[in-house]
């Protein structure tokens, strides 16, 4: 498991990441995805999920739109213009992080 | 796309659904998802072969209920800046008010210069910075809602509180009033919140056992009060108007009456009546000088009382001379006990009054000044009893 410091700032990264790379995604589905590729050594809590991800429509960079699927409302998060933007970036910035880091770390 | 194998019926959705209602979610589409989120784990749970029971309380365990509320918070704060600075403002002027207040209080105690302006400034702190940003951080998430009356008696009760502390750390006029207002807000405020622990289920014993120490506080409080009220001894501040009147009568009556002893020549108390007169004089000059050094006339004393900051260095001048007083008191009382033609009422009348326990020289600058003034009336009704009964008796 990958402790929280570590993954603190790039939860945000890897959101927009799947956002970009799937249509629109549900908080459960993100959850999944993340633990999957991650060979469960990343699982986001709900107190990390949940605020993000309203964080990332207040500040306009997903939008949302709510589907009624087994007798509940289920809200799925797509990014926005601006999301994808936002998201080519973030995703470049933690690539020279982690190239850094990696430097850093032989 | 990931989606769990088994589907919840619709009366196991509302199970969840009525659980997580519980938590008062108000940010809009939060409720939903997280509904979605634990009824997917609960399917992901059966679909590896688990009862619903067994998976439900599994998801419980691993996600307390309890913290959904948080989760709600933590997102109020990321998104909305105003709430963020809410919850500081919360945060800070809380503890700069206690702080403040705690601190004012022990200067005004050990009557240091500072204590006033501190606690004033405590209490506004509390008063205008931190009530109302309770009441806007508790109308923000909602809590208002379920709990209207009860959070808003909570706070007028607490704002009511600090003003009467207020008034009665700065020995304002009118303090009585303000606590007794501040005291009936409380008792509404008890009454209400014992209606809600007994609706209550959770933690029920607790709350009564909180409910309990509050009530015995209060109880303790208004019981001194209302001694307080009934007891004229605790009019501190109001000055007797009958005072003045009191010592001038005496006065006059004791030199009437020596008068009448150095006319006739004939009293074999003679000795007696003169010393009574010179230790008389004695002490009401050394009360008077102490009296006019903490305030030149009565006028002033009233000014003092009504004064927002009052300076220090009246109770300074007191303090050094109050046990020489304190002494001299003594030392007038055996002398009264030891003198000839005591009767009972009098003997009971210097008892009581003519100790240096029954007198306060020590107290804040008003108090001292008006039990000087008790103490020199004392002097002068003793003296003319006395008087009365070495020349009559």
């Amino acid at each position: 498991m990958i402790s929280k410091e570590i993954l603190k700032g790039s939860v945000k990264t890897i959101i927009l990441k799947l956002l970009a790379e799937n249509e629109k995604m549900y908080g459960y589905e993100l959850t999944r995805k993340i633990e999957e590729i991650s060979g469960g050594s990343i699982r986001l809590t709900f107190g990390a999920l949940y605020p993000l991800l309203h964080k990332l429509e207040d500040e306009g960079d997903v939008s949302t739109e709510s589907d009624i699927v087994n007798s509940r409302t289920r809200i799925y998060y797509r990014l926005t213009p601006k999301g994808t933007k936002t998201a080519s970036l973030k995703i470049k910035e933690m690539k020279e992080f982690t190239e850094t880091i990696q430097k850093l770390l032989q | 796309m990931t989606t769990p194998a088994c589907k919840l019926s619709d009366d196991r959705i509302e199970i969840i659904r009525k659980e997580v209602r519980q938590s008062n979610l108000s940010l809009p589409g939060l409720e939903d998802e997280l509904i979605d989120h634990l009824c997917c784990l609960v399917e992901d749970a059966m679909g590896a072969g688990c009862s619903f029971e067994e998976a439900y309380r599994n998801v419980k365990r691993n996600i307390p209920f309890e913290s959904l509320k948080d989760i709600e918070l933590q997102t109020l704060m990321l998104i909305d800046k105003k709430f963020d600075s809410m919850k500081r403002t919360l945060k800070i002027s809380g503890l700069a008010g206690l702080v403040l207040v705690f601190l004012g209080s022990v200067l005004r105690v050990i009557r240091f210069p500072g204590g006033g302006p501190l606690l004033t400034l405590g209490v506004l702190i509390l008063a205008l910075g931190y009530l109302p940003a309770l009441l806007l951080t508790l109308k923000k998430e909602k809590l208002l809602r379920r709990k209207r009356q009860l959070a808003l008696t909570g706070i007028i009760a607490s704002f009511s509180l600090l003003v009467s502390l207020l008034f009665a750390q700065m020995s304002w006029p009118l303090t009585g009033y303000v606590q007794l207002i501040s005291w009936l807000f409380v008792l509404v405020f008890l009454v209400l919140l014992y209606g809600h622990i007994i609706r209550s289920e959770d933690n029920r014993v607790l709350n009564l056992s909180l409910l309990l120490f509050l009530v015995v506080l209060f109880l303790l409080n208004t019981t001194q009060y209302l001694k307080d009220l009934g007891n004229p001894k605790k009019e501190f501040y109001t000055y007797e108007t009958s005072l003045p009147a009191g010592i001038r009568l005496f006065e006059q009556g004791s030199s009437t009456l020596y008068r009448q002893v150095s006319s006739t020549q004939a009293n074999r108390y003679t000795q007696e009546l003169q010393e009574l007169k010179s230790r008389s004089d004695g002490i009401v000059a050394l009360t008077v000088q102490m009296r006019d050094r903490l305030f030149n006339s009565r006028e002033e004393q009233s000014r003092y009382v009504s004064r927002l900051f009052k300076p220090r260095v009246l109770t300074e001048k007191l303090e050094s001379t109050a046990m020489q007083l304190g002494q001299e008191v003594e030392r007038y009382h055996d002398f009264l006990l030891g003198l000839p033609a005591v009767t009972p009422a009098l003997r009971d009348f210097i008892e009581s009054s003519l100790r240096y326990g029954a007198y306060d020289f020590n107290n804040a600058p008003p108090i001292s000044y008006n039990n000087l003034d008790r103490l020199i009336r004392d002097v002068r009704i003793a003296e003319y009893e006395m008087a009365m009964a070495l020349i009559y008796r």
